[in-house]
């Protein structure tokens, strides 16, 4: 038994009861297993809660990039280039003297403190301590990092400390050839050996280099990296292979001279990348691809050291000779010389990746790579040694990016340590500064704190990304974001429950011939098997009746099956009034929806009517009003009024609710070319909506006594980086910008919302756009104002909203936002976030600006690729229709119904409960699941009890509700009764008759009965 | 009496048929009502001999040399192929007595005939040129003929074997199309990230695109 202490937690690690998890070559079953993961399972989705106690957490740096003053230690190979890149950027050479002690304790050491870190991971710059390579060390840069360990240790932070970052002292690479010479791992024993005699009593857990695989592949190969040497895979196989045996040195020389007193770890962070076989190329080939990509970069170290000190299997098929060979002494000297598994995760793992293959792709799955050292090394115990990602310069302290980044990182190891049992005790975030990046100079940033580079005396300041990690150290994780149980509860008892179609495609003739076609046919009478028509015969056709339209019947069975009791649907204006006016109205297309309508209340289905729907494709206007400029005209608030009186005079005896336009705030669609054009098509919507309201209002509400509205597309918006307060503002002016907007008018005040008014008339001032939100006059106010009897809202999903200010005069830019998508939730395929408590958000939302007014999701789905188990689409209405049931219970929301979106695909599987009608509108699991809502009334303690059912008919009478159903069957039932008791009753009458006749007979003829009586047996006759 | 006791015979036999009858249907008549609360009623009806007024299927045609299947592609080409595909199936819908119009779904193109009898697909549905006859055969084969040209629907193979052998005896087939590789090449477009990562957003997390909503996708 071993036991790792760090700051009072103590890990025990049962080292001879480990069990084998796997072996080397048996990664491959991780992305076979990647392959059946379904994203909906509790282990996929974003993972609350905290790490186990004594996980480690810390932040990392190394010596040449954060170390202040470079002129008081020996010259590394870095230096020329670095100094290059310094000149270029205008930073200030640092080769003046200058105390690092006091640059440490006055910059990093305050910087840790504020993370509030269990370790710093540093490296120790080896030319610092000889500035030759070896021969004297230097007593100044022994006493820097003595105080440094020292300052730490009083702080509470443990030193983790790399041996060797990259920083090579130039003799060493001058007079020995650096690390393609065998010697330099002697080199580098004296200098380690060094540092354990100097620091080890204080140091529990050593590095002795970091990355070894990019020290050779850079280094040696690519020449990307110091000392720049172009190589081919033979001369980067044997740099390799001299790191391997450097590392193996130093542990022994650790393990047999300093553990025994010292009682510390040693090991080699060893870096990678993560690859996954394309989706449509999940096959053998494919996979051993992958592994053969990871044995390269990971498994050539990490197998000599922690399994058998050999390389992996497809190593040596795919180098042959080239790849160097471990003598049998060398194997049993490598093999384990590593106390834990030392993991680097970073971009530069993934820089010029020569993966360029169609079959796989390189992806920053963290949890995907653990998985795999899971299962080819044994479950080893785990501490990440550096992980991050970076940021382009111009970023300062607003790293949104990175924070997300940051978050599905250290969740994709949550994950690994709750649900694949994967040991990992600490983690590094990389790094704790903005400095010199290697090959990509200045270009790029990776600290947590941002650092002014042509200021460096300024005072450092911590990124959103620091803001996030200190949170996520201080919590030591996830921790529940305000537990929301799951409540049990009813919706009220008139709840409405419906599904949202959208524009409906009108059958224009009936679709069965026998109605409307007189002739009597014969089929195949001279055997060519065609139907000839009977001359002279002419048959009477029956009156139209709804029931010829098949497609309404067909409609009509999915609605009753989804056992909804309101439909939603829109009407073709352009079909009905082809030519804009009453010129032209096409009867048979309002007989067709009035049909729609009667049949679906003959079955107790309500019908909520949409006037007017635009749609991707088109804007669905009739052609003479799109040639007049569509909704830029204002004449067309008058046909839409023409068209609405139509509507109302045809259905509104049937129609109870109207919808009169479709999210209006969505027209920038089609009027995106200027914002000008985008606030006047709106401007018009408003005065049309109005127009139709007030005409309901006065005309025809006294009679048909219905409600009138407009939909809005209303989506969340949360602030993307909680640590900005312009991303918070940028949320609300997302909210005025897309919802208000039109709901401020008719809602609200009679005009825009004043916010969005004066951003613009600010922008403009500015100069950065030229828009002009129309003005209402004070007549059109009073039109406009409290023109819609409910609110209709279309909810999908919940966006992260960003400050970004534009200069350009659309619509979309106006609002100065862009979004971001976390990847860390759960998104449909379409990029909708599932995100249920935003529904929530919305409605309380909706009620702190315009009141208690009655509120109708007149649309809420998601697309789903799934053509029959859409479980997607099941989890998103559970958990949609859980937190409408919170609004209402909990917040007292004016919630009366609610329609899910919607009933059929058009093609492909989307965002239909029914497939489409090229394949048969197969029902979806999720008809079922939203019937069951619909049948409890909401989620109910006790399934059996619906305390509203009660009040219903169905319930009272079930056999009424039999017999309306079998009514048919009675029919048929009592016929074929009849039919038989007749028969039967004609049979014995005969028969009695027939006795009577025979006893007749008898009495007069007794011989000739008598002996058939004898002849046969038969006593009765 | 013989007749006498044939006719109890009889009337036994005739009264049990019915018995049996009465519970067959309403066997049949219970087991169906359970299907009917479990799916949609579909459009089963008898006198159109098929499942639905518009029929989804591949119209298959052999000889004794080879078979195809017609297709209509996204131009408008109208082909053989010998493996069905999403471009040889077809929506097929009676307009009048034995008188049908042919669709390709994934191509939203009619199957037409020109003046000079060659086959296209159009965009557009114009009477004249679009309408078939189907003229069922007695061994299950049907040809059609355009309702206004007078020529029949012919397929050529175009590759190998007889030139000369055209195909002309089609049958409707059933739809084996999985409904997940009509659109195949569309599910497989993967919006994550893919190889090149060395990128400020490897997450591909900014979205700097414009709102799209669900509600005006159809």
């Amino acid at each position: 038994m071993a036991k790792f202490c760090l700051k009072g937690y103590c890990w025990i690690l049962l080292v001879l009861a480990r069990q084998v998890i796997g072996s080397p070559g048996e990664g491959t079953q991780v992305w076979e297993r990647l392959n059946q993961v379904n994203p909906l399972n509790e282990s996929q989705l974003f993972t609350h809660g905290t790490f186990p106690p004594g996980f480690l957490w810390g932040v990392g740096s190394s010596s040449l990039q954060i170390e202040d003053d470079h002129s008081s230690r020996g010259p590394s190979v870095w230096d020329q280039y670095m100094r290059t890149q310094q000149s270029w950027r205008g930073i200030p050479s640092m080769d003046q003297p200058a105390d690092i002690s006091d640059s440490f304790s006055s910059k990093e050491l305050p910087a840790l403190e504020f993370l509030g870190v269990n370790f710093y991971h540093f490296s120790i710059s080896w030319p610092r301590l000889f500035p030759q390579g070896n021969g004297d060390p230097s007593e100044p840069g022994v006493h820097y990092y003595n105080s440094t360990i020292n300052m730490l240790i009083r702080k509470g932070i443990q030193p983790v400390i790399t041996l060797y970052h990259w920083d090579l002292p130039v003799p060493v690479q001058e007079k020995y050839g650096g690390w393609s010479n065998q010697s330099a791992i002697h080199l580098f024993n004296n200098y380690a050996r060094f540092c354990f005699l100097m620091f080890g009593d204080r140091v529990k857990y050593w590095i002795t280099m970091h990355n070894p695989y990019l020290i050779a592949w850079h280094g040696y190969g690519t020449g990307l990296h110091a000392p720049w040497i172009k190589g081919d895979d033979a001369a980067v196989s044997a740099v390799a292979h001299t790191l391997i045996k450097a590392h193996a040195v130093v542990w022994h020389t650790y393990n047999t001279h300093f553990r025994p007193s010292q009682r510390g770890y040693l090991s080699v962070t060893l870096g990678s990348h993560w690859i996954e076989p394309e989706k449509r190329h999940m096959d053998s080939s494919a996979i051993n691809l992958c592994q053969e990509s990871m044995d390269t970069v990971l498994g050539r170290f990490a197998k000599p050291i922690y399994i058998d000190g050999d390389y992996p299997e497809s190593l040596k098929r795919k180098y042959g000779s080239i790849l160097p060979k471990f003598s049998e002494t060398d194997k049993a000297y490598i093999k384990g010389t590593a106390d834990f598994f030392a993991f680097s995760f970073g971009p530069n793992n993934f820089k010029r990746s020569n993966e360029s293959n169609k079959l796989v792709r390189v992806l920053i799955h963290l949890r995907g790579v653990l998985n795999w050292i899971k299962t080819e090394y044994n479950n080893p115990k785990i501490l990440i040694m550096e992980n991050g990602w970076f940021s382009n310069s111009n970023i300062q302290t607003e790293d949104t990016t990175m924070v997300y980044i940051m978050k599905k990182f250290i969740n994709d190891i949550l994950q690994a340590i709750k649900y694949d049992n994967i040991k990992v005790f600490g983690y590094t975030a990389w790094s704790l500064f903005d400095s010199f990046e290697w090959q990509e100079g200045y270009k790029i940033r990776r600290g947590l704190f941002y650092v002014d580079f042509t200021n460096k005396n300024k005072a450092v300041t911590p990124k959103s990304s620091a803001l996030y990690f200190k949170q996520i150290v201080k919590e030591h994780g996830f921790p529940e974001e305000v537990p929301e149980p799951t409540i049990q509860g009813q919706f009220p008892c008139n709840f409405t429950w419906g599904i949202t179609d959208s524009v409906l495609k009108a059958e224009l003739a009936p679709s069965s011939p026998q109605f409307v076609d007189r002739k009597l046919y014969v089929w195949n009478i001279t055997g060519d098997g065609i139907l000839h028509a009977i001359k002279g015969v002419e048959l009477k056709t029956r009156a139209a009746q709804c029931t010829d339209f098949i497609t309404i019947k067909k409609q009509l069975a999915l609605l009753k099956n989804m056992k909804v009791t309101h439909y939603r649907f829109a009407l073709n204006w352009s079909i009905i009034m082809p030519k804009g006016d009453l010129s032209s109205v096409n009867r048979d297309v309002v007989r067709y929806y009035r049909c729609m309508i009667s049949e679906a209340s003959k079955l107790g289905i309500t019908t909520m009517l949409t006037l007017y729907y635009p749609t991707h494709g088109s804007l669905s206007l009739p052609g003479p009003l799109l040639e007049r400029g569509g909704w830029l005209n204002r004449s067309i608030t008058q046909a839409f009024s023409d068209y609405a009186k139509l509507c109302f005079h045809e259905f509104g005896d049937l129609v109870k609710q109207w919808i009169t336009i479709n999210e209006p705030n969505r027209f920038s669609q089609y009027y995106h070319h200027s914002s000008n054009n985008t606030y006047l098509a709106v401007h018009n919507a408003l005065i049309a909506h109005s127009k139709a309201w007030h005409l309901y209002d006065k005309i025809y509400r006294p009679q048909q006594r219905g409600q009138i509205s407009l939909s809005l597309h209303t989506d969340w918006a949360e602030p993307a980086n909680p640590f900005i307060p312009s991303h918070a503002e940028a949320a609300e002016r997302f909210l005025q910008f897309d919802i208000a907007w039109i709901a401020e008018p008719i809602f609200g005040s009679g005009d825009y919302p004043s916010l969005m008014r004066q951003y613009i008339t600010t922008k403009n001032h500015k100069g950065m756009t030229t828009s002009y939100l129309p003005n209402f006059t004070e007549e059109e106010k009073e039109l406009v104002k409290g023109t819609a009897d409910f609110l209709a809202l279309n909810h999908f999903t919940t966006r992260l909203v960003i400050h970004e200010p534009k200069n350009d005069s659309r619509f979309e830019s106006d609002r100065d936002i862009h979004f971001l998508s976390d990847a860390t939730r759960l998104m449909s395929f379409n990029g909708l976030a599932v995100v249920p408590r935003g529904i929530r958000q919305l409605l309380n939302w909706m009620r702190k600006n315009y009141g208690n007014i009655p509120i109708y999701i007149t649309a809420n789905g998601v697309d789903d690729k799934a053509s029959e188990k859409d479980e997607l689409r099941v989890y998103y209405l559970q958990k949609y229709s859980q937190q409408l049931l919170q609004a209402y219970l909990k917040d007292n929301i004016n919630l009366k119904g609610y329609y899910a979106f919607k009933l059929t695909d058009k093609t492909k599987p989307q965002y239909g409960f029914y497939s489409s009608a090229i394949y048969d509108t197969k029902a979806k699991a999720s008809v079922n699941v939203y019937s069951a809502i619909i049948t409890a009334n909401g989620f109910p303690s006790d399934q059996s009890r619906n305390s509203c059912k009660t009040q219903s008919q169905e319930n009272s009478c079930p056999f009424c509700t039999y017999l309306q159903d079998k009514k048919p069957l009675i029919f048929f039932i009592f016929c074929l009764f009849s039919t038989s008791t007749l028969l039967l009753t004609v049979t014995i009458i005969r028969k009695y008759k027939r006795k009577k006749r025979k006893l007749h007979s008898v009495k007069h003829q007794h011989n000739v009965c008598f002996l058939i009586k004898k002849k046969d047996g038969f006593s009765h006759c | 009496m013989d007749y006498c006791n044939i006719m109890k015979g009889k009337q036994f036999a005739l009264k049990q048929v019915f018995l049996v009858k009465g519970f067959l249907f309403v066997a049949l008549a219970l087991s169906r009502s359970e299907r009917a609360i479990a799916s949609p009623i579909r459009d089963n009806s008898p006198i159109l001999g098929f499942a639905d007024q518009v029929r989804i299927r591949h119209l298959y045609a052999d000889n004794e040399h080879t078979h195809l299947h017609l297709q209509i592609s996204s131009e408008g080409k109208v082909s053989g192929t010998k493996e069905k595909n999403q471009y040889s199936l077809l929506e097929i819908k009676a307009v009048k007595p034995s008188i049908l119009v042919i669709r390709g779904i994934k191509s939203t193109r009619y199957l037409c005939m020109d003046s000079k009898h060659h086959l296209y697909g159009s965009i557009v549905y114009k009477e004249d040129d679009c309408n078939f006859r189907e003229v069922p055969l007695s061994d299950g084969y049907n040809f059609y003929y355009s309702e206004k040209h007078p020529a029949q629907l012919t397929l050529t193979p175009t590759r190998g074997g007889h030139p000369s052998s055209k195909l002309v005896r089609f049958i409707p087939m059933e739809s084996s199309i999985p409904l997940e590789s009509l659109f195949a090449e569309d599910y497989f477009y993967d919006h994550r990230p893919g190889s090149y990562l060395d990128i400020e957003d490897p997450l591909r997390m900014i979205d700097r695109s414009n709102i799209f909503s669900p509600s005006l996708d159809s």
